[in-house]
């Protein structure tokens, strides 16, 4: 079991995993089959910091994610926000997320969305439209914003996912791989963003599998292998040298895929 | 605790209207004027009665393929479509995304059903109907069925592993609601304690839905008390509530 | 198990709906004539469809239009209401009865059909059985007690039987004022008076015919008849 809690009583922990664990059952023509998404998984991330979850696919992030954000419940262990065992909605009015592929319901404007997620988060009816419209703006999408969401190309719609997560103002923002598919200039913005909110004095989670970026923006990070935390280090681990946590990433997964090396010579 | 229903509510209208339910209201309005002129042409001294009878019908039966089709597909489409991974990473109760979902549904099919019954009343009164109450009591009976039917999808579509096995659900309770008093009957009459058992637990489940056809009455000698409507709500009210709560509880058990 | 309390709520609210659902039969019970007492042709598929979808009234709609058919243009339709008797015995409209039965069983205060059915069985040359006609009105009378035109009907039949056809066309006379009443027995009295050399009220009867836009099938006859009325009283 590997704890982060290099933190831990400095500041107050916003995340916490406890041996979390997560099996999948699942049952057809009376048979039960169990897979294993994450085991016994501990970790603790503080206030104002960016943490980075990376690991290959099928690790174990989206999982991990998932039962922080309420949406899978842990089969044994805890996962807290703030102090709350997920799920919880006084923890939730204090997240943003952003999932690994922006889901948006496409009937709607990228107006609509916003105001819908405001009215979601909590945000007062008297200061709501104002807030829609300056994240609208903040996202640069005023001439997009009453179009139906079906019309917009894939950056837009992230941008209004982005619009979305950060609309109500929250104190812990979850991203799902956030840079997977983007081009190089939105990949850049979104490293802006999560530089900025570490500025704001935001606690970022992030899971990825681009080393590079991880490496750029988190104080921390953790490498799932096979639905386990395989390793942990710090940003001081990697900073002054860019090659060195991939060097790590490497060795830590080395050997670990769930499925064999494609073999095409 | 309002607020986050409205507004899923609010949104659910507002995809239906802009997806599917109101073609199906145009579609209603093509063939009532159609109706009417086959109608007036086959019973010329019933055509009133024909009209009136042939667009209720019309109206309700719209109304119940709309929520049907539409009920068994609200969550499970916003699930494979992913976007429900947003909805509940908010704070917000899935009992409220339940409730939500299950009256912006509503308000959408009836908005349409105002809709399809001022075209309804408009041709009516064109052909020298005198308006009363005894319509729009038996509009809002209709309206009554549909939320009962709403609820009973909504239900089904969660408790059953597919969209066809839903819908085949709902139909097969819905013609069963429409035999209720038989099946007391039969409970009644039975002396075998498992028939008694069985029939006793179907005519609890099944919804009742004899008593919501009140446009039977439209000529009757005899209506129901105040009393029988004051029950009919008590019952609509109840087992809706019901198939919601239930919903919501299989819903809570739900990962995604 | 999460939220079990939502689980009990459902329950409770079940209960509660289960309760309501025998308060509301006990104050008021249906009055419709129960399923053993429908009357089942060959067309019993599509009035089960009706039924079994709760439109029972309109299941009635498409019995009368079908019965108009049958006595228009003696189309059969799916059949199955004749009695061997009947059809061996060759009447114009074998299983007229029951027909008429079929349709006032789905819906009791189907009025008309009611009072289409018994004049054409007490006043139709091709269908006279005044027995039957008694028994639909009785039929009417048991859902409908206070509708006066059954009782009207009733003693009109009755003047008929004893051959007292004066009191026969007062009594129906009075039937004519009504909106409600069938064009049918309009056509019946015109043809009645006219036999009685009344020209003057048939004239009067097949005139208010022609304007009548509810009896649209019998114009052409009725411009017809008033040709011939006018000409009749012209000599």
């Amino acid at each position: 079991m590997f704890i982060i809690d290099k933190i831990a009583g400095m500041a107050e922990a916003v995340i916490q995993l406890k041996d979390v664990t997560k099996v999948y059952r699942r049952s057809h023509l009376g048979k039960t089959t169990e897979s294993i998404g994450v085991e016994k998984v501990s970790i603790k991330v503080g206030k104002g910091e960016v943490f980075g979850l990376l690991g290959l696919n099928g690790s174990g992030k989206t999982t991990t994610i998932k039962m922080l954000m309420g949406l899978l419940y842990a089969t044994k262990g805890e996962a807290t926000l703030f102090g709350k065992a997920m799920p919880d909605a006084s923890a939730l009015a204090r997240v943003g997320y952003l999932p690994e592929a922006a889901y948006l319901n496409r009937y709607l404007t990228g107006r609509e969305t916003i105001r819908l997620f405001a009215t979601l988060g909590g945000i007062p009816a008297g200061i709501r439209e104002d807030r829609v419209n300056e994240m609208i703006r903040k996202v640069g999408m005023d001439d997009w914003a009453d179009k139906r969401i079906e019309e917009y190309s894939k950056g837009m719609v992230q941008r209004i996912c982005i619009g979305q997560a950060l609309v109500h103002d929250p104190d812990l923002l979850i991203f799902d791989e956030p840079i997977t598919g983007l081009d190089p200039l939105a990949i850049n913005e979104v490293r802006s963003l999560i530089l900025w909110l570490k500025e704001q004095g935001k606690t970022v989670f992030l899971s990825s599998h681009d080393i590079s970026e991880v490496a750029r923006v988190c104080d921390n990070i953790g490498i799932l292998c096979a639905g386990k935390l395989a390793k942990t280090a710090s940003a001081d681990d990697y900073r002054n040298d860019p090659d060195k946590l991939e060097e790590i990433f490497k060795e830590t997964v080395s050997g670990t895929q769930r499925v064999g090396a494609l073999t095409f010579r | 605790m309002i607020e986050p229903i409205l507004a899923i509510a609010g949104y659910t209208v507002k995809e239906h209207v802009r997806n599917r339910v109101f073609q199906l209201v145009y579609l209603f309005m093509a063939v009532l004027v159609a109706g009417a002129l086959v109608v007036s042409a086959l019973a010329q001294d019933q055509r009133l009665r024909m009209m009136m009878d042939s667009g209720l019908a019309g109206m309700e039966l719209i109304a119940l393929i709309g929520i049907l089709f539409v009920t068994v597909n609200l969550v499970r489409d916003e699930s494979e479509s992913r976007s429900i991974y947003l909805l509940l990473s908010r704070p917000l109760e899935r009992w409220q995304y339940i409730l939500g979902r299950y009256l912006g549904t509503l308000s959408a099919i009836g908005a349409g059903i105002v809709l399809m019954a001022l075209v309804h009343a408009g041709s009516l009164l064109f052909f020298g109907w005198r308006p009363d109450g005894i319509y729009a009591t038996a509009l809002l009976c209709a309206f009554g069925k549909i939320a009962v039917m709403g609820g009973l999808a909504l239900f089904l579509s969660l408790a059953t592993t597919s969209t066809p096995s839903a819908v085949a659900f709902t139909l097969f309770l819905w013609i069963l609601g429409h035999f209720s008093v038989e099946i007391s009957f039969l409970v009644e009459k039975a002396h075998n304690p498992f028939v008694k058992g069985i029939g006793w637990l179907v005519g609890v489940a099944a919804p009742d839905f004899a008593f919501f056809n009140f446009r039977d009455f439209m000529d009757a000698a005899i209506t129901p008390s105040g009393e029988w409507f004051a029950w009919l709500a008590v019952y609509a009210f109840g087992y809706t509530l019901a198939t919601l709560f239930l919903s919501s509880w299989i819903f809570s058990q739900r990962e995604f | 198990m999460r939220r079990p309390e939502l689980l009990a709520a459902g329950l409770a609210c079940l209960m509660l709906a289960g309760y309501a659902q025998s308060r509301a039969r006990v104050s008021f019970a249906s009055p419709f004539p129960d399923y053993s007492q429908l009357v089942f042709g060959n067309d019993r598929l599509q009035d089960m469809a009706f039924l079994s979808t709760g439109f029972r009234r309109l299941a009635a709609d498409v019995a009368w239009i079908q019965y108009l058919q049958f006595l228009g243009v003696r189309d059969f339709g799916r059949g199955g209401y004749a009695t061997p008797e009947e059809l061996e015995s060759g009447v114009q409209y074998p299983g007229l009865m029951l027909r008429t039965l079929r349709i006032v069983r789905l819906d009791p205060w189907f009025r008309q059909a009611y009072l289409y059915g018994a004049s054409v069985f007490a006043w139709s040359n091709a269908t006279k059985d005044p027995q039957n006609a008694v028994k639909l009105l009785k039929e009417g009378i048991h859902y409908d007690p206070d509708y006066w035109m059954y009782h009207t009907f009733l003693a009109a039949i009755a003047f008929k039987e004893k051959d007292n056809f004066d009191e026969m066309a007062e009594t129906l006379e009075k039937a004519l004022q009504h909106p409600d009443c069938p064009a049918v027995i309009k056509s019946i009295l015109a043809n009645f008076y006219k036999a009685e050399k009344r020209y003057a009220d048939a004239l009067r009867i097949w005139t208010g015919l022609l304007a009548d836009d509810n009896a649209e099938e019998y114009h052409e006859r009725a411009a017809g008849e008033i040709v011939r009325l006018r000409a009749a009283l012209k000599r």
